[in-house]
């Protein structure tokens, strides 16, 4: 049940989508954000039903994202966020805090062929989250719920498209994320993320100086496809699916290196295999900023 | 005046047309002016960059730019993708250093142009 690596971590102006937006050569950006996300809808096979245990998974989590840019075109990034998990079943409420598992990535761009007012570029991804979240108590492992991570390696990729002209923006990314191996005899399934956003900026029309307040809304869709989980290559029946979300968002740039940003998921396509907890809804609450501490 | 003179004359004439650089229109379409090269008087410098779309982009241009020695001012206009800079006399900045500059900050350079101004009284 942890968040996808590849939509926790979106990176760039819309809130869950990454983007191929440019970072200055040796100058890092700090991304942070606090989100809310619900699972309180019982679904059997794509379909609400009954919750008659009241089960119910709340997630808080606060990311921290340090994109670094290493030369012109590549940029390292690092990030861990920090959890807090809250299951809830026949009355009983549990809770776990703790990191969450880390991720390591390199962007490159493939492709930028920029314009006046607008950019046009490609970037893909590489990375792998590490199992630095906890999955295990001193009495064995601990309920799906409550873990802090996957427990595995996970190895990721993926790509990202962007195209701004003026005050249109579109981006896109499709990305794929694999285990690398079984944890407690279960192996999680690959998962495939595809993200489309369209940005609008509300203000200012025109730009007088690069120091105008810019406020920006954005209109997004967040997927994931999931393969079952197995277990000695079986695949367990109550994992897997396809789920997609609205996410609608507004971005507030009060100064030219601070961005203010919030969004909402809304779940509008829930086919999940077997009877499992599905997303309800989200929020998410954050800043951005761009160091220049190290550039010449 | 004698022939020889008037030769000499003439072959000074030449020779100073053939080395003076070719006058350009100013940017803003005012009349034509002499193109100054680096390390002359105060200039204007207009330097066109592509993908400038949103001030979190561009912020990192910015700083980059007022590092520069010499620099008196410079604006960054959205709309034109135009950013305006204002040499101070002696200044070395050479079009290389404005290029490289701006693709350590993630954009391109597409064009390079240069206006003096008149030399503050």
């Amino acid at each position: 049940m942890a968040p996808a690596a590849a939509t926790v971590w979106g990176q760039g102006m819309p809130f869950h989508t990454p983007t191929a937006l440019p970072l200055p050569l040796a100058e890092s950006s700090i991304r942070s954000f606090y989100e809310h996300r619900a699972m309180h809808t019982l679904l059997d096979n794509g379909r609400a039903v009954a919750n008659p245990q009241g089960l119910r998974v709340d997630v808080d989590a606060v990311p921290l994202m340090v994109p670094h840019g290493v030369t012109r075109s590549t940029i390292l990034i690092a990030g861990i966020p920090y959890l807090h998990k809250t299951f809830r079943q026949s009355g009983t409420v549990r809770t776990n805090s703790g990191f969450g598992d880390a991720v390591l990535m390199v962007r490159q761009t493939v492709l930028a062929a920029d314009f006046i007012k607008g950019n046009r570029r490609m970037v893909l991804f590489a990375g792998a989250t590490l199992p630095t979240g906890e999955t295990e108590s001193d009495s064995g492992p601990l309920p799906a719920p409550l873990r802090l991570g996957l427990g595995t390696v996970n190895v990721l990729g993926q790509a990202a498209y962007s195209y701004v002209n003026d005050r249109l923006g579109l981006h896109g990314a499709l990305g794929y994320t694999a285990a690398t191996a079984a944890k407690f005899g279960v192996r999680i399934g690959d998962r495939l993320g595809y993200d489309l956003a369209f940005g609008y900026r509300l203000l200012p029309v025109t730009y007088r100086t690069l120091h105008d307040v810019t406020v920006a809304g954005y209109l997004e869709f967040d997927g994931t496809v999931e393969q079952p989980a197995t277990r000695s290559g079986n695949p367990l029946a109550n994992s897997g699916g396809h789920t997609l979300s609205l996410s609608p968002g507004l971005q507030v740039i009060p100064v030219p290196n601070w961005a203010l940003e919030g969004s909402v998921q809304v779940p509008i396509v829930r086919q999940l295999r077997g009877t499992q907890l599905a997303p309800t809804w989200s929020l998410s609450l954050g800043v951005r900023t761009v160091l220049y501490l190290f550039g010449r | 005046m004698s022939r020889r003179r008037v030769g000499r004359s003439a072959v000074v004439l030449l020779a100073g047309l053939a080395v003076a650089p070719a006058p350009v229109r100013a940017p803003d379409g005012g009349p034509r002016l002499a193109a100054a090269p680096a390390g002359g008087g105060p200039q204007r410098v207009t330097v066109t960059v592509t993908g400038l779309s949103c001030p979190f982009c561009a912020y990192g241009l910015e700083k980059r730019l007022r590092r520069l020695e010499g620099l008196d001012s410079l604006h960054i206009e959205f709309q034109s993708g135009q950013v305006v800079l204002y040499l101070r006399d002696g200044s070395k900045v050479g079009d290389q250093e404005l290029r490289r500059v701006v693709q350590d900050a993630g954009f391109e350079a597409r064009k390079i142009e240069r206006a003096p101004l008149p030399p503050a009284s």
